[in-house]
């Protein structure tokens, strides 16, 4: 009850028309003289909008905590990107490739003859979408056991505390809930000039189904989508070349030593590199693709001549169609959606999570948050730690690093001290007759706290989980150094890169 | 060496990074800053709004936070059993308005308080600019 009087300034800015008070949100929360509830049984505790890894984890996690949830998921599958046209799909590619490949040229040496070898294209894909079925179909089970309620349609904002779903098979349905959760994940960044018709000029999605194999493939952008895809292209016989603006492949991240060793590894298997240049125009009239190309600082400008042009310049938040705007929610200027630390939009009830705001765009970063966040709204804490977050690039060797690299710590003006080892040191690495790449660790010059490690070399991916939970406990170089490793396996490398940062490797 | 002292047991209470009413940015935020609507926008309803009771209350609390409706029931004495913002439906929280015969902010006065008469005292400090103005007359 307002009992004092208060000057009449106050009194004059008080009784001014309610929009001028209400800053950008388009909403007067005076105004809502007819906001009324739905009943109890029609009110979701959360809603989540976008059933990709960063969603459907948040609602088999909030199922988990008892929640009475629902994802809307418009693709028709579960999984989003990840399973359905990214990390999936391409992992079944880059294995068989590889299996492909690795028959073809190296089977000789280790003793094995091997008759006529054809790829078989059509069940390469079969076998892509096989795996990709049985996933999404897993998740599926896993929303009826864990009672998640599963809604296939558009979701977009008509309140609050409402959406409005356009339901797949038709009609609509008006879902309101105490919370929601905005996982929309993101798309592939078009690139100017250049119509992207998932046939000649492709993203990720079309590099996972070209029908035959492009006699000649251009990458745009040397990051890990790029290299990952061309591989699988140029291991089933492509020309590959990758055109990239910067100075060194594996994009932001990737430390400079392992970026250098990597584009050799890759060079040798049959990929061409063209760093510091830009693409100027693109002309896909033709029966292939003209690329026009020249020195990012300038210079003599070249045609670059393309069967299909692989674009994978990065990839951007996809809200479109969300109605963002009908709730007042603001983006940044990359179109990420703003939040606060607990992963609350201005209106607190409403968190988003994975691609579609800040952070990596990576599936196990949304996979954290979506537990994080499910552990805010029930108990009012969560734990993300970003700077143990690893990448992992699934080439072949493969390339993974997890912390900083020596670029960033030279900028921040930190004092580190570094050690390696390379593969072909390493026993197992010798007996798989796989001996390219090296593990690197960066450490404090003072405290030996670790502070990066990077690796090249074979099964990189399975070994930087050591790292990682290395990073997230604090630990030392000298505490990897002494913790046994089994013999005779690659981790030994791992070991062995330790006690190089703080003493001697043996094997070296 | 890490010595383990018994069993894992949490703890009672956790403070969270940040107090819930007061929003701090994200650790991947370029900017490491949240845009000024983000306080806008929860201290009116934290102000107004049923959310007043479920806050870490500031100890400069406007006396508006006070007058909160005794009706509206208190889902959990504890600000973070079930999520500090959020966690509760808003029909457990209460309505926006207040009960019938309260007010939460003046602007919801009828009008006649609104809207006091100019005294000629006011008039005239107002025509000669504030030249005959007594002293300590405007301080409220």
């Amino acid at each position: 009850m307002l009992r004092t009087l208060v000057p009449r300034a106050a009194s004059r800015s008080a009784t001014r028309p309610c929009a001028s008070i209400l800053q950008p949100t388009g909403f007067c929360l005076f105004t809502y003289k007819g906001r009324g509830y739905a009943t109890e049984a029609a009110e979701h505790d959360l809603v989540i909008i976008g059933g990709g890894v960063a969603g459907y984890v948040a609602a088999i996690k909030a199922g988990q905590e008892g929640m009475k949830v629902a994802c809307i998921e418009k693709r028709g599958a579960l999984g989003g990107t990840c399973l359905n046209v990214g990390c999936i799909p391409s992992k079944s590619l880059l294995n068989n490739s590889f299996m492909y490949h690795q028959i073809l040229h190296d089977t000789k040496k280790r003793g094995i003859d091997v008759g006529d070898v054809k790829l078989n294209l059509k069940q390469m894909m079969a076998a892509k979408n096989t795996s990709v079925d049985g996933l999404t179909k897993g998740v599926e089970f896993l929303f009826k056991k864990n009672k998640v309620e599963y809604i296939k349609g558009t979701a977009a904002f008509s309140g609050e505390n409402e959406v409005k779903v356009n339901l797949t098979d038709g009609g609509e349905q008006t879902l309101r809930a105490k919370n929601i959760i905005i996982a929309t994940g993101s798309e592939a960044t078009p690139f100017p000039g250049l119509t992207i018709d998932e046939k000649k000029v492709i993203t990720s999605t079309g590099a996972i189904a070209l029908e035959s194999v492009p006699e000649k493939m251009v990458v745009i952008g040397g990051g890990i989508i790029g290299l990952e895809m061309g591989s699988v292209w140029s291991r089933l016989g492509s020309e590959v070349t990758v055109v990239e603006f910067l100075g060194q492949i594996g994009g932001p991240g990737m430390d400079a030593e392992i970026s250098k060793t990597t584009k050799k590894i890759l060079e040798k298997q049959g990929m061409k590199f063209k760093l510091n240049t830009k693409v100027l125009e693109g002309d896909a009239n033709g029966e292939g693709v003209k690329l026009k190309v020249e020195a990012a600082k300038g210079g003599k400008e070249e045609t670059l001549d393309a069967d299909v042009v692989l674009v994978a310049i990065g990839r951007r938040p996809y809200t479109a169609g969300l109605g963002l705007e009908n709730i007042g929610l603001e983006v940044d200027n990359k179109g990420r959606i703003i939040i606060d630390e607990q992963y609350r939009t201005k209106l607190p009830h409403i968190r988003v999570i994975g691609d579609c705001t800040f952070g990596p765009m990576l599936a196990h970063k949304a996979e954290e948050e979506a537990v994080a966040a499910i552990e805010y709204i029930k108990k009012g804490y969560g734990h993300v730690n970003y700077n143990a977050i690893p990448s992992v690039m699934y080439t072949h060797p493969e390339v993974a690093w997890v912390g900083q690299n020596e670029a960033e710590l030279k900028e921040q003006g930190v004092k580190y001290k570094t050690g390696s080892f390379p593969f072909s040191a390493n026993s197992r690495a010798k007996t798989n007759l796989e001996t390219e790449g090296m593990v690197k660790f960066i450490a404090d010059a003072e405290t030996d706290r670790i502070l990066g490690i990077h690796i090249v070399g074979p099964n990189a991916g399975e070994m930087i989980a050591e790292g990682v939970l290395a990073l997230e406990y604090g630990a030392s170089s000298e505490d990897v150094g002494r913790t046994s490793h089994a013999h005779p396996t690659l981790a030994e490398a791992f070991k062995e890169a330790a006690m190089s940062t703080y003493g001697k490797a043996i094997h070296y | 060496m890490i010595k383990f002292l018994g069993k894992r047991v949490a703890p009672k209470t956790i403070s969270p990074a940040a107090p819930a009413n007061e929003p701090a940015p994200h650790p991947a935020s370029p900017s490491n800053s949240l845009p000024d609507s983000f306080m806008s926008y929860r201290s009116r309803v934290q102000q107004h709004g049923p959310l007043a009771n479920h806050m870490n209350q500031p100890s400069s609390a406007p006396s508006a936070q006070s007058a909160s409706p005794s009706s509206t029931p208190s889902p959990s004495s504890s600000s973070h059993a079930y999520g500090a913002i959020g966690g509760h439906s808003g029909h457990e929280l209460g309505h926006l308005e207040p009960a019938k015969g309260e007010v939460w902010d003046r602007s919801e006065l009828p009008a006649r308080f609104g809207r006091m008469a100019w005294t000629d005292e006011e008039i005239e400090a107002l025509e000669l600019g504030g030249a005959g103005l007594k002293v300590g007359w405007g301080g409220a």
